[in-house]
């Protein structure tokens, strides 16, 4: 492997087909594509359109009828497939946890079928655990049937981790979750993926999903055809055909908001105070600004109430008692499609970014959202059109915006 | 099965680091582990009070006495056993054979087979041996064999069948051999059901086992038919009281096996 994350096949798909048994039509019709390493491609289409058929083709749990697979250059089309399995990791959508088995023993299986030494597996256990957000000591000896979904899901990704593959396979993996905790799963599994750099195969039929997981977008259409293959970005500001166009939906602007994190953007300011500030303070940085209202912070600087003209009529309330409680806060991983949801619900039409301890640290407005749509936009366009003209798989992209190191740039 | 938001579950009994409703868990289960050993033996208690209270005559004094009832208890206990044990080892490999895909087409035939083993009255499957084959101990056990060979041959299908799907793929999509599919998950998780099966298996073959003493196999029919056959009242109902005594204690005996066998965690 070279330390040039991305610019390496990890998987290819030559002229891959499959046809089921008594079936006429294909269900994977002539597929060849390349999975970059260290990026999450998500293949994504309507039902029925063979992508959960194609990622199954990728370790063979369904057999190609014909065509070639390549992981990490090595033709594995032939090679005995349950030890090819062992090097890819695989998720479903009902995660298939043994029911009989403890939590440990689950984790434990690929370990222990590569025969590792048993201090080794519970080591690699208990670390996977941790890296998923499950206190080991607590849930190592605990049986599915004991845990929530979400956490289900958790040791269902830990399971496919444990012998450290090169490759995991995902299929609908927050399908059958709550979209609260989907969120959540989906935000952790990002955060871990910055981490531990797999290449993912991730298949969903949920465009929003697909955006937000993915470094790269497959669209499929029928039989597996390949409609658009490139980054989200791109996709949403030059979809190939109507076909694409419509899968993704109207609001693709809206969408590209998934793309961007809070904390790559230069904050607004609003006017603070804070609590032991006095009344005519409090007015002067209210006729300061044009917003109408000030925020007032508590000795840790954390946001408290929104205070406008109006609230500091009556001398004998304190000021922590005036005014609109401070709502719609959000964290700097937060995405601008999630600030605009609070900017919306919020009073004063702006979302408040606090950091982890819940420190004030600035606002984003509806400017910052219209001039970051407008940039994204611009340059997904651009980029677009330098892509035209050379075919999408030896256009080695480099890494999504996501991280932080480039968006700083 | 729903999916809840995350940490709502509440902490479940058999945790380690909750010790209260653990021990009330364990004094319902000792109760309930204790009761039906504790009926049985008042039965016995009270049915050897009542035969002892008797003017029993040189017949009865024959047939009631300890060596006799030992002897037939100890060998009904063989047929029962031995019987079950023939049809574990076909049946379940059987019902392993037959959820394979490749033997989808025999499933029909063999399944019929079985249920017609059963359809036929016990009386007439040891007669018809007795006809074609012989008679003697053996015989019998074919006849056990025959009749109590399908319900664990269902419930080994059934079990096998009834494994989720999910949790086999995800099995066999980490790199594990159908065989290893088979014995770590596959059969683990049918082992409620074909216990359920095994369980059902031994109580016909107690019942059933009281005829084998017309192919001249002995058991507990022997007290029965002599009860009948020379018309002592207190022989038969011994006979029949402990015939039933048996097979409830056997019963017991599977189930407490079950809850010790079935897999952690289902």
């Amino acid at each position: 492997m070279t330390d040039n994350a991305g610019s390496t096949a990890m998987i290819r798909l030559e002229n891959l087909s499959k046809t089921f048994p008594r079936q006429s039509e294909q269900a994977v019709e002539d597929l060849t594509m390349e999975v970059p390493e260290g990026e999450i491609v998500i293949l994504v289409g309507p039902s029925g359109c063979g992508k959960t058929t194609t990622m199954k083709m990728i370790n063979r749990i369904i057999e190609p009828t014909s065509g070639r697979i390549l992981l990490q250059g090595e033709d594995v089309t032939k090679v005995n497939p349950d030890l090819l399995r062992r090097r890819i990791g695989y998720v479903i959508q009902q995660i298939g946890l043994f029911p009989h088995m403890t939590i440990f023993s689950n984790v434990a299986t690929v370990p222990r079928m590569l025969k590792w030494p048993d201090d080794k597996i519970r080591k690699r256990v208990d670390e996977l655990l941790d890296l998923v957000g499950m206190d080991p000591s607590r849930y190592r000896d605990r049986y599915p049937k004991e845990l929530s979904g979400g956490q289900r899901q958790r040791v269902g990704v830990a399971r496919a981790l444990s012998a450290d593959p090169p490759v995991m396979l995902m299929d609908e993996p927050f399908g059958a979750i709550d979209p609260i905790t989907r969120e959540r799963l989906q935000n952790e599994f990002l955060r871990l993926q910055e981490e531990i750099r797999k290449t993912i195969v991730f298949v969903t039929h949920d465009i929003d999903e697909a955006i937000k997981m993915g470094d790269r977008i497959a669209i499929l259409r029928e039989r597996s055809v390949i409609a658009q293959y490139d980054k989200p970005e791109v996709i949403l500001s030059a979809p190939a055909d109507d076909f694409v166009a419509d899968f993704i939906g109207s609001g693709a602007s809206l969408k590209r908001l998934n793309l961007a994190r809070v904390r790559d953007y230069e904050l607004a300011e609003w006017p603070t105070v804070g609590f032991d500030d006095d009344r005519t303070t409090v007015l002067a940085a209210l006729r300061g600004s044009d917003m109408g209202s000030v925020l007032l912070l508590d000795e840790q600087r954390r946001p408290q109430r929104w205070l406008q003209a109006s609230d500091l009529a009556r001398d004998s309330e304190s000021l922590s008692d005036v005014g609109l409680p401070a709502d719609a806060l959000v964290a700097p991983q937060a995405t601008l499609a999630d600030a605009l949801n609070e900017m919306v619900r919020s009073q004063v039409g702006c979302a408040v970014v606090v950091d982890a301890r819940g420190v004030y640290r600035g606002t984003v407005d509806m400017s910052i959202i219209m001039a970051a749509a407008e940039t994204m936009r611009q340059s997904a366009r651009a980029e677009s059109i330098a892509g035209l003209g050379q075919p999408a798989d030896d256009s080695p992209s480099p890494v999504r915006e996501r991280q932080p190191e480039q968006a700083e740039s | 099965m729903t999916m809840t938001a995350e940490d709502v579950r509440p902490e479940v009994a058999g945790d380690p680091y909750s010790t209260g409703p653990d021990l009330r868990e364990r004094a319902s289960t000792v109760r309930r582990y204790l009761f039906m050993p504790v009926m049985l033996a008042v039965v016995c208690v009270l049915l050897y009070l009542w035969v002892s209270s008797k003017q029993l005559d040189s017949i009865e004094a024959r047939l009631l006495n300890a060596t006799v009832i030992r002897d037939s208890i100890v060998r009904h206990l063989e047929l029962v056993g031995l019987s079950t044990v023939l049809v574990i080892l076909i049946a379940v490999p059987l019902g392993i054979l037959l959820t394979r895909p490749f033997a989808r087409p025999f499933v029909p035939a063999v399944v019929g087979l079985g249920n017609m083993g059963q359809a036929i009255p016990s009386l007439g499957v040891i007669a018809l041996l007795a006809l074609t084959l012989g008679i003697g101990f053996r015989y019998a056990i074919i006849a056990l064999v025959v009749y109590a060979f399908l319900p664990v041959l269902r419930n080994t299908m059934v079990g096998l069948r009834q494994v989720d799907p999910a949790v086999i793929e995800s099995g066999r999509g980490m790199g594990m051999t159908k065989a290893a599919v088979l014995g770590r998950i596959e059969m683990p998780l049918a082992v409620p059901v074909v216990l359920a099966g095994v369980r059902t298996a031994l109580v016909i073959n107690v019942g059933t086992a009281t005829i084998a003493v017309l192919t001249n196999a002995g058991g507990l029919g022997t007290i029965i038919f002599s009860g009948i056959v020379q018309n002592r009242q207190t022989v038969l109902l011994t006979g029949s009281i402990l015939a039933a005594v048996l097979a409830l204690a056997v019963d017991y005996v599977a189930g407490v096996a079950e809850d010790k066998i079935r897999p952690r965690g289902l």
